[in-house]
C-alpha cells in the first residue's frame, strides 16, 4: 500500500512537472502569452499595430496618393509612457502589413533630422544623382509621414491596479500638411499581478 | 435561524447581480442598411462557447481592392464573455496568407448584447477567410 502510495504521489509530481515551469514557444500574439498590467506586452504591440493597419487600410486613404503605391518617411513617435520601449515594435509591422497589402512603401533614406535608417543607401543614391548632375537628393521623396505617440493613464482601486496604453498614429500628407489620417488605439488591462495566459 | 437564512444569500445575489447586468438593445424595425450577406460554415468544438455565442450573420464588403468581413454575434446569456478571435485570410490557391502572421484579438460583449468584428484582407489577392473563436478568462 506504501509503494502504491508513493509511485502515486511520484507520478503526480511528473504530472506537475510537465504542466509547470518547463520552457515551451507560444504563439506570440496568442491567449497563452503572458499578460502583465504595468507593460506593453508583446501582444499588446501586434494588437495595436494590427487595429491600425485594418483602419488605415479601410479608411482608402492611401488608395487616393498621386503615387501608387503611396511612399512613408517615419517621423518622430513619442514615448510619454513610463517604460523604455523601441518603438519599431509598432511601426515596423505596420510597415511590413503595409508594404504586403501593396499599398505604401516605406523609405529608409529619408528619416527624420536628415538620418536615414539605411546609411548605405543614402550615401549611394546620392552618389548616384550626383554623378547625374543631381544635387544628391532621394530619387523618390516621401509623400506622406507617419508620426505619433504612446500615453499610459493610471488608475487603481485598492489593490487592483488599471493601465491604459494608448496609442496614437497621424499619417501627415506632406506636400499639404495635413493630417489626412489618424487613428487611436487604446489597450486597458486590470489586475493585480501577472498572468500566463488571457 | 431560517428566517435569517435569506438575508445571509442577499450579498451573494447582490454581487452576481452587480456583475452582469445585461444590456438591452434597440434598434430601427426594419433597417436600411444591405449588407451582402455571405452563408457560412460553423465547425463546433467548444459547445459551451456556441451556446453562450450565437452567430447572427457574415456579410462582407470591398474596400478598394481588398476584402472586409463582419461577423456579428450575440451573447445569448446575462452573463458578460470575453472571447479571443483570429482571422485568417486565405489566397486564390488555397495558401493561407501568412505575412504579416495571423494574430489573436479580444473582444468582451455583455449579456444580451449584439457585437460585430471585423477584419480586413491584408492584401488583394486574398479571396477567402476563416474565423478562429475561444472563450477566455
Amino acid at each position: 500500500m506504501k509503494i502504491a502510495t508513493f509511485l502515486l504521489s511520484l507520478g503526480s509530481l511528473a504530472l506537475l512537472a510537465g504542466c509547470g515551469g518547463g520552457a515551451k514557444y507560444v504563439d506570440s500574439s496568442g491567449p497563452n502569452t503572458i499578460v502583465t498590467v504595468n507593460e506593453i506586452d508583446i501582444q499588446d504591440w501586434t494588437n495595436a499595430a494590427d487595429q491600425m493597419v485594418q483602419n488605415l487600410l479601410a479608411s482608402g486613404v492611401l488608395d487616393r496618393s498621386a503615387r501608387q503605391p503611396a511612399v512613408l518617411a517615419i517621423s518622430r513617435i513619442v514615448n510619454n509612457t513610463s517604460q523604455q520601449v523601441d518603438t519599431n515594435l509598432l511601426t515596423k509591422r505596420i510597415r511590413i502589413a503595409l508594404n504586403q497589402s501593396g499599398k505604401a512603401v516605406t523609405t529608409t533614406t529619408v528619416g527624420l533630422g536628415g538620418t536615414a535608417e539605411d546609411p548605405l543607401a543614402k550615401d549611394q543614391a546620392a552618389y548616384e544623382d550626383f554623378k547625374r548632375g543631381g544635387d544628391g537628393a532621394p530619387a523618390v521623396q516621401p509623400g506622406y509621414s507617419l508620426s505619433g505617440r504612446l500615453i499610459e493613464t493610471r488608475a487603481t482601486a485598492g489593490s487592483v491596479q488599471q493601465m491604459t496604453f494608448s496609442f496614437l498614429l497621424s499619417l501627415t500628407e506632406i506636400k499639404t500638411g495635413l493630417a489626412v489620417w489618424e487613428d487611436q488605439v487604446d489597450i486597458t488591462k486590470q489586475g493585480k499581478k501577472p498572468k500566463v495566459g488571457w | 435561524m431560517k428566517s435569517f437564512l435569506p438575508l445571509l444569500f442577499l450579498p451573494l445575489a447582490a454581487w452576481i447581480a452587480g456583475c452582469s447586468t445585461p444590456t438591452n438593445t434597440i434598434e430601427r424595425e426594419n433597417p436600411n442598411a444591405t449588407p451582402s450577406i455571405i452563408d457560412s460554415r460553423v465547425d463546433i468544438f467548444d459547445n459551451n462557447l456556441a451556446t453562450r455565442l450565437s452567430l447572427v450573420a457574415v456579410n462582407e464588403s470591398e474596400v478598394g481592392d481588398l476584402l472586409q468581413i463582419q461577423v456579428t454575434f450575440r451573447n445569448r446569456q446575462v452573463k458578460p464573455r470575453s472571447f479571443a478571435y483570429q482571422f485568417q485570410w486565405i489566397e486564390q490557391n488555397g495558401m493561407v496568407v501568412q505575412s504579416p502572421t495571423p494574430v489573436w484579438r479580444s473582444a468582451s460583449i455583455e449579456g444580451g448584447q449584439t457585437i460585430a468584428i471585423a477584419g480586413m484582407a491584408p492584401k488583394p489577392s486574398v479571396v477567402d477567410f476563416r474565423i478562429s473563436l475561444r472563450e477566455i478568462d
